[in-house]
């Protein structure tokens, strides 16, 4: 052991200088690389910022004004308050955070057992992961028929629990595969330390979870927050969620393209806000591929 | 502490069975080992009487009261996992108190019993730190302290030493011993390695395809294994097994191994003459063969087929009959590859096994 620890590595000079020495024209390249893709990928968002706040002679010029002379905010109190946004921002609020809450809740719960327990076999769990191939449009009519049946179109309630139809096969899924990767024996410590299955869940393996939770949670969220298709079929105008109400503001003879783009705006900033607010844990728990046990 | 009594106890996981029909006492205060190669079931009897896992027949007693059917929690054990099973969000502190917190315990005397057992571990400077800022031997000992902080009747503890290095090694085997002899505790400790049980243990279970090959203490085991599984796992190195025929000449009884005529004792002759068949099997530790440089009585005659030289001792592979010999001798008899010495296989040092390849009983 002592002979092979003492075998000189290989020099590091040589190792460290070949990215020095081919770093001018592959750093730029890469940097070039990659401010390609980030026009690519941001231009669509910033032109959406800019039409929000351009006045409605700038919308459609040709030559299109790409950096606009001075801010103009109509746009934003007309979406706000002509086209209902802050109704929409509020009812997507509700529906998407208890949806998102309710699943995460059960989901997790769910996931938990069905990592450690073989609650069902191995037929429930895929049964629970088959829910998320279904097509919305698929059970679009029996959904409509069934929440009315119940008197309970353009609701709360009937968006919530329809939304937790896709929300929490998909919690269960990625919670279970990371339950099952969370070594038992710290579980087990708990459990011969004293603790319920319940304690030991919520003192040794929620506070491992964490960056999971939280990254399965915002993807619930923004999957809540944007959807489209069970919103057209269940809301009649009482219930009117953002995604619901930007393609109403199309229907005119003229688009107001610079309200559209404020609507949206709004609609992101949410997103864009929470995902900013807890990027040091999504950084951790979108790899949970990598958790160890030590 | 506590007595514990482990009747006809049985596990299976689908087809594999991990522990059949296993019984078992484990008298107050005593440190017993649970020896076995892996996959031998040691584990799950563990587990069995922590009540992380089900028997599916048989009964656990805790004194005299039955705990098979009793949740993990209200068994009162502690035990010390493989791994540690450290919690990594708390610190050190509050790993050790944990068992006590949940079991309410107030603040204050929580934290008077924390720094005892902080106290009697050494690791009281490091109650601050996080448990992944330490190192393995530390971690190991918080482990130790969280197990003991709570009074349990029993102790448990899977594979204690074998996450360290070779020097914690042996330190880490006396401080086990000394703790256990100072908290007077029932303990048992799951090993793969006999040097953990022989240097730890009052009682050594050594377990095989679930089974418990022999209960007994250092010596005993050591001594008079009870069959050829027994005798090769205990000892270093292994004991030589040899295939012999037990023959009667002059009205003398004596068997034949490697060629040559060995006498036995008085003691054996008995069982040796009462067996069914003439084949049996013949096993000697190498340190108890002796290398003799001139002929004589009963010696057998052998080169040197390789030497290892270990420091504190010298181990000899000889090759006679087509059977391997291993002897070990001292440090300072230095024999070459190929010299021819003479082997003294003394009556005395025999054990006697009915034959088979695995597993012969003890005959004598």
């Amino acid at each position: 052991m002592n002979s092979a620890g003492s075998v000189s590595p290989t020099p590091p000079g040589p190792a460290m200088q070949r990215p020095v020495t081919r770093s001018r024209t592959s750093l730029w390249a890469s940097i070039l690389g990659v401010a390609i893709g980030l026009v690519f990928f941001l231009f669509p968002i910033y032109w959406m910022l800019v039409t929000s706040v351009k006045p409605p002679s700038e919308w459609l010029t040709n030559p299109p004004v790409f950096i606009p002379d001075r801010l103009y905010l109509q746009n934003y109190t007309d979406a706000l308050f002509n086209w209902g946004g802050l109704k929409g921002l509020e009812d997507s609020g509700i529906v998407a955070v208890s949806a998102t809450a309710i699943g995460m809740v059960l989901g997790t719960l769910a996931a938990y057992a069905l990592a450690r327990f073989r609650v069902g076999g191995t037929n429930l769990s895929f049964f629970i992961l088959s829910l998320l191939f279904m097509p919305p449009v698929a059970i679009g009519i029996p959904m409509f028929l069934f929440w009315s049946a119940l008197g309970l179109v353009d609701t709360y309630i009937a968006l919530v629990v329809q939304y937790l139809t896709f929300t929490l096969p998909f919690v269960v899924w990625v919670m279970k595969g990371f339950f099952e990767d969370l070594p038992v024996d710290r579980e087990e410590s708990a459990l011969v330390n004293g603790a319920s299955r319940l304690r030991a869940f919520w003192d040794v393996v929620l506070p491992n979870a964490r960056p999971a939770l939280v990254a399965t949670g915002l993807l619930a969220f923004i999957f809540n927050w944007n959807e489209f298709s069970i919103a057209v079929l269940l809301s009649r105008g009482r219930v009117t969620t953002l995604p619901f109400i930007l393609p109403t503001m199309m229907e005119s003879h003229y688009v107001l393209w610079g309200d559209i783009a404020a609507m949206a705006a709004v609609g992101a900033l949410p997103v864009v806000i929470i995902a900013f607010l807890l990027q040091r844990y999504l950084v951790r728990g979108l790899s949970f591929g990598a958790i160890r046990s030590e | 502490m506590s007595r514990v009594t482990l009747k006809h106890l049985s596990r299976s996981f689908g087809p594999v069975v991990a522990v059949r029909d296993l019984s078992l006492e484990i008298p107050d205060g005593t440190l017993l080992c649970l020896l076995g190669p892996s996959g031998s079931g040691k584990t799950t009897t563990l587990r069995l009487i922590a009540g992380l896992e089900r028997p599916d027949g048989g009964e656990v007693w805790l004194d005299d009261d039955e705990i098979t059917g009793l949740e993990p929690r209200d068994r009162h054990v502690g035990v010390m996992f493989q791994g540690y099973a450290l919690y990594p969000q708390m610190s050190v502190l509050d790993n050790i108190a944990y068992p006590l917190k949940v079991r309410g315990t107030p603040r204050g005397e929580r934290d008077i019993r924390v720094a005892e057992v902080a106290r009697l571990l050494e690791i009281d400077g490091l109650l601050g730190r996080g448990v992944q800022q330490i190192s393995g031997g530390q971690q190991q000992r918080v482990a130790l302290a969280r197990a003991i902080v709570q009074r349990p009747r029993l102790f448990l503890l899977d594979e204690p030493i074998s996450n360290l290095d070779a020097v914690l090694r042996s330190t880490m085997r006396a401080e086990i011993r000394r703790l256990q002899k100072m908290l007077g505790a029932t303990t048992v400790v799951v090993s793969h390695d006999q040097l953990d049980a022989l240097a730890m243990a009052d009682l050594i279970a050594i377990m095989k395809d679930g089974v418990v090959q022999q209960l007994g203490t250092p010596d005993e085991v050591y001594d008079r294994p009870s069959n050829t599984f027994v005798a090769r796992f205990i000892g270093e190195p292994q004991m030589n097994l040899l295939p012999a025929t037990i023959e009667r000449s002059d009205g003398q009884l004596g068997v034949r191994a490697l060629g040559h005529r060995l006498a036995v004792t008085e003691a054996v002759s008995g069982p040796l003459s009462a067996a069914t068949r003439p084949d049996v099997t013949v096993g000697v530790r190498p340190r108890a063969v002796r290398i003799h440089r001139s002929a004589g009585e009963g010696r057998v005659v052998a080169a040197v087929y390789l030497a290892a030289p270990e420091g504190s001792r010298v181990i000899y592979q000889f090759q006679i009959e087509g059977e391997r010999l291993t002897v070990e001798s001292e440090p300072e008899l230095r024999l070459n590859e190929g010299e021819e010495v003479h082997l003294e296989l003394r009556p005395e040092t025999l054990h006697f096994f009915a034959p088979g390849s695995d597993g012969g009983a003890r005959i004598a």
